[in-house]
């Protein structure tokens, strides 16, 4: 009997607390402080979100990149594309978003800071990525606004600037050789031997200035006879190592770019 | 008997006395979604990339973020493929 009794006091406390009436100066008062909460917490995570979007675009452009020939530049991840994604999102939310994003491209040097939020370190020839915010998440009925205005430095580590330069500067070196060795030599046989002397030395220097950034290549050709010509076709594979980028959801190591090029040559 | 039944009662009047008015008082309300939403920028900026690994430390990467009335916060992770959000707290 005596249990029920604290039961049912129990019982009348708990009821009063919980139709307890609440002032609406004090609900405002806490919505308003909620608010603040959550736009803090959309502001604050700008920064780190623009970069986890950069990472994602630079690393799926390497991903549809990867084994081929690697002559285009990479593209600059899209700013407005970003903003266009997050506007949606906080106007669910009752906010809104003003401003723009926007990122550049370069090659990196080593040595240089990396935003931890995009992840990977700086490294000669590597892609550098900058985003530069002018945004402003403004709440139209409590009339706040956070402005996030920042300038954010990041590098990819795939040494593609590097890899790129090294493809063009060795597809302009096989032609000079080419070039030179049939215009000194009147035998074909001897021009070619030549040509596989120059082949041999530049291709022995190139590996000693790649072999510490981790980086190996190698160069195959084939020649044929066409009429008077000779038609050498060139295939360069160059493979980094130390490439890092994300695919699918995983880490993958090792990037490559693989060039084909064909030289014609006449006797002199 | 008397025993269980006084457990089973306790347990009635303490989630009756304790869990409700939670979702009746704004002040506690705004107490833990705060801590929700300052866990949450702690989470991301801190994850950063790793996020498009799949990881979510103490959030969980979701598609939907559900309702209105949940202790938790959410926010849109551009680049994740399709978009999906961080939330943080119990929905």
């Amino acid at each position: 009997m005596k249990e029920l009794v604290l039961i049912l006091i129990a019982l009348l406390v708990a009821s009063f607390i919980v139709s307890m009436p609440r002032s609406d100066e004090d609900w405002f008062l806490y919505m308003g402080e909620l608010r603040m909460y959550e736009m803090s917490a959309e502001a604050d995570t700008l920064k780190a979100r623009s970069l986890i979007f950069a990472r994602s675009w630079v690393d799926r452009w390497l991903t549809e990149v990867n084994a081929t020939a690697c002559e285009e530049l990479p593209p600059p991840p899209n700013g407005s594309l970003f903003v266009q994604l997050l506007k949606k999102d906080l106007i669910s939310k009752g906010f809104s978003l003003m401003g723009d994003l926007h990122y550049s491209i370069g090659e990196s040097r080593g040595g240089d800071a990396s935003d931890p939020a995009f992840g990977g370190y700086c490294r000669g020839g590597g892609i550098k990525v900058i985003a530069s915010s002018r945004l402003t998440i403004r709440d139209g009925l409590l009339g706040i606004k956070a402005m996030r205005y920042f300038d954010a430095g990041a590098c990819q580590p795939t040494a593609y600037f590097l890899i790129r330069e090294v493809l063009t500067g060795l597809r302009h070196r096989t032609v000079g050789i080419v070039r030179e060795a049939f215009s000194s030599e009147e035998n074909f046989t001897e021009a070619l031997q030549e040509v596989e002397r120059g082949l041999t030395l530049l291709v022995r220097h190139l590996r000693r200035n790649l072999t510490n950034e981790g980086i190996s290549l190698k160069l195959a050709y084939t020649t044929k006879f066409a009429g008077e010509e000779v038609v050498l076709n060139f295939r360069a594979m160059v493979f980094d190592e130390r490439a890092i980028f994300i695919r699918d959801g995983r880490l993958r190591r090792g990037f490559s770019c693989i060039r084909e090029w064909e030289i014609r040559a006449r006797g002199s | 008997m008397k025993w269980l039944l006084a457990a089973l009662i306790s347990i009635l009047i303490v989630s009756y006395a304790l869990v409700i008015p939670t979702r009746v008082h704004p002040g506690w309300q705004v107490e833990w979604k705060a801590k929700a939403c300052s866990d949450l920028k702690k989470t991301v900026n801190e994850l950063g990339y790793r996020i498009l690994l799949g990881q979510s430390g103490q959030g969980e990467l979701v598609n939907m973020c559900g309702g209105e009335k949940g202790i938790y916060y959410c926010v849109l992770i551009p680049g994740t493929s399709p978009p999906r959000k961080m939330r943080v707290g119990s929905p």
